[in-house]
């Protein structure tokens, strides 16, 4: 295979086609800190793209309760596992070699999905990225497991199954919003025997030519998230299109100025958790430095959000801001070894990542430059920081500004004056 | 006319009674990874005081079985007392507020559809 250059685990890896990049990159970042799993995203692309006969079990976009939740079930724990049956023990990162623009979380020192593939391959037979393909009964609960954090006693009585017998498990979960991720290095892509995906050179986009799908479903076992989908009534795979439309700004509804329009399941996102864009990717591969550009700014320059299994090896290119409760082990295998420093950011944001922070569904268009107009500081507040203890932060009056394509202003969030309750008892004596 | 409580046919079993199957693929098999109740409840106040939510607001979200992370907590710690922890959370970190302001349509994009065209 081809060797190419993967800065998410900071080293060169095997791929089955020779490295080309795109000229802008789709890319998002989620925040599974305030994602309450009301499903209002996967309700807008089910509404929107996979509502015909024979995508009854597609969901292109989902939102599971993690640790046990998953669609297709288990589907990151059976991979994790697979890739320790072929390298035990030594699926691990070189976290203090570190590189701002190359390698920006370390080395990772295992093995991909690509590298297991050519090195260790399955008795079932050669693949070209390691994976398996789902069951039809672990594509059948979108849900299953939803809202489950602990045992029995902590289930709503008589709703969930009471035969569940999980683990005294105290309580912690989090939601975790997934689409296709439109890798840099897509594992469906990569094992398509036909060559029928491709990544669009103007925004990266991972597609499915119809035309040439015959259905073997290859990327379905070679998509590491499992983010294509077969649909039986066509013999086709499909997946998430990124709603190129909006992205191009063909809607006439949604961007009468023809300025590109963030997808479906972001513009419905009533948490607020979610900011996609498009950042421009230089021929190596790199992001053209662009700091103002509030993507490149969270995901490269304060590395506050991170990419979703960066070890499997596809360079994913969505982000996700790592919820600050879970514990730690269970973030790193999950996030990569950037986690300590995302959350140490996140918990206590200076006044510039608090402004990008208020970007977040801001507005549908999509933003491709932020400016901040700076305000009097008008207060302190208290927060958590990761091991517990309470840290102090100010607050100013700063306007974060987001502009367009076409440079045009689209938004100005402005943070103010906090305000305080006091809880009662702590003044009995008060009139 | 005597009465008969002969069942016919499979007896109807609801789910939650019935036992577990050791080949059953929705099965779940759970292992325990350690978490901090307290420090789940400080920070998802937190999170929502940073987006502007209040104290009723979020105990609101603790009523809503829907909503299950709230809700768990409010029965296991019980619905005052959620009240009083939540409140002296926020008594310290305060409720963020912001203000939007999107820019207004550009009106001379937008297409006139109730006139004909002339």
């Amino acid at each position: 295979m081809p060797m190419v250059h993967n800065w998410q685990i900071g080293r060169d890896m095997s791929y089955p086609h020779a490295e080309r990049h795109p000229q802008w990159q789709f890319a998002f970042v989620f925040n599974p800190n305030r994602c309450i799993g009301c499903q209002t995203c996967t309700m807008a692309c089910k509404s929107t793209w996979t509502f015909s006969r024979g995508q009854e079990l597609m969901w292109w976009n989902n939102v599971e309760s993690k640790p046990y939740g998953g669609y297709p079930q288990h589907w990151d724990a059976k991979l994790l596992a697979m890739l320790e049956e072929a390298n035990p023990s030594g699926q691990l990162w070189e976290a203090a070699e570190k590189d701002a623009v190359k390698k920006p979380y370390g080395v990772f020192t295992g093995m991909t999905i690509f590298d297991a593939a050519e090195k260790k391959p399955r008795p079932e037979g050669p693949q070209q990225a390691l994976g398996y393909l789902p069951a039809d009964e672990e594509w059948r609960s979108p849900n299953i497991y939803e809202d489950t954090a602990t045992g029995n006693h902590f289930q709503l009585a008589g709703q969930f199954g009471g035969n569940v017998q999980l683990p005294e498990h105290k309580v912690w979960f989090f939601y975790l919003a997934r689409i296709c991720n439109h890798c840099t290095y897509p594992g469906c892509l990569g094992s398509c025997p036909r060559n029928a995906i491709y990544k669009r050179p103007e925004d990266g986009v991972v597609l499915i030519d119809e035309s040439r799908c015959r259905g073997y479903r290859k990327c379905v076992e070679g998509c590491p998230y499992k983010k294509s989908m077969y649909r039986p009534t066509t013999h086709t795979s499909e997946k998430c299109i990124a709603c190129f439309p909006r992205l191009e700004g063909k809607d006439p509804t949604i961007s009468p100025t023809s300025a590109p329009a963030e997808t479906r399941c972001m513009s419905a996102c009533v948490g607020k958790i979610r900011l996609q864009g498009l950042v421009k990717v230089d021929q190596d591969g790199t992001w053209a430095k662009d700091p103002k550009n509030p993507l490149y700014y969270l995901i490269r320059e304060r590395q506050v959000a991170l990419p979703l299994y960066p070890q499997f090896g596809t360079e994913p290119n969505g982000y996700y801001i790592p919820p600050r409760w879970v514990p730690r082990a269970y973030l790193t295998q999950m996030f990569g070894p950037g986690v300590d420093r995302a959350i140490g950011q996140y918990s206590c944001p200076d006044r510039e990542l608090l402004a990008v922070l208020q970007l977040f569904r801001a507005n549908r268009q999509i933003i491709y430059r932020y400016e901040i107009e700076q305000g009097k500081k008008v207060g302190e507040i208290e927060v958590t920081m990761p091991d517990g203890k309470a840290k102090t932060q100010e607050l100013f009056n700063d306007t974060v500004i987001g502009y367009n394509q076409r440079n045009e202003e689209v938004v100005r969030v402005t943070v103010e004056e906090p305000t305080f309750e006091r809880p009662t008892e702590a003044h009995v004596n008060s009139i | 006319m005597s009465e008969t409580t002969e069942v016919i046919g499979t007896p109807k079993i609801h789910p939650s009674s019935r036992e577990i199957l050791p080949d059953d693929p929705l099965e779940m098999h759970g292992l325990e990874v350690r978490g901090d109740p307290e420090l789940m409840l400080r920070m998802l106040v937190e999170e929502y005081a940073r987006i502007g939510w209040g104290l009723d607001q979020i105990m609101q979200l603790a009523g809503d079985p829907n909503y299950s992370a709230f809700h768990g907590l409010s029965q296991a710690l019980g619905k005052d007392e959620l009240r009083r922890r939540i409140g002296n959370i926020l008594s310290r970190c305060g409720v963020i507020r912001v203000r939007a302001v999107e820019a207004a349509a550009t009106t001379e994009y937008l297409v006139q559809i109730d006139k004909p065209a002339k």
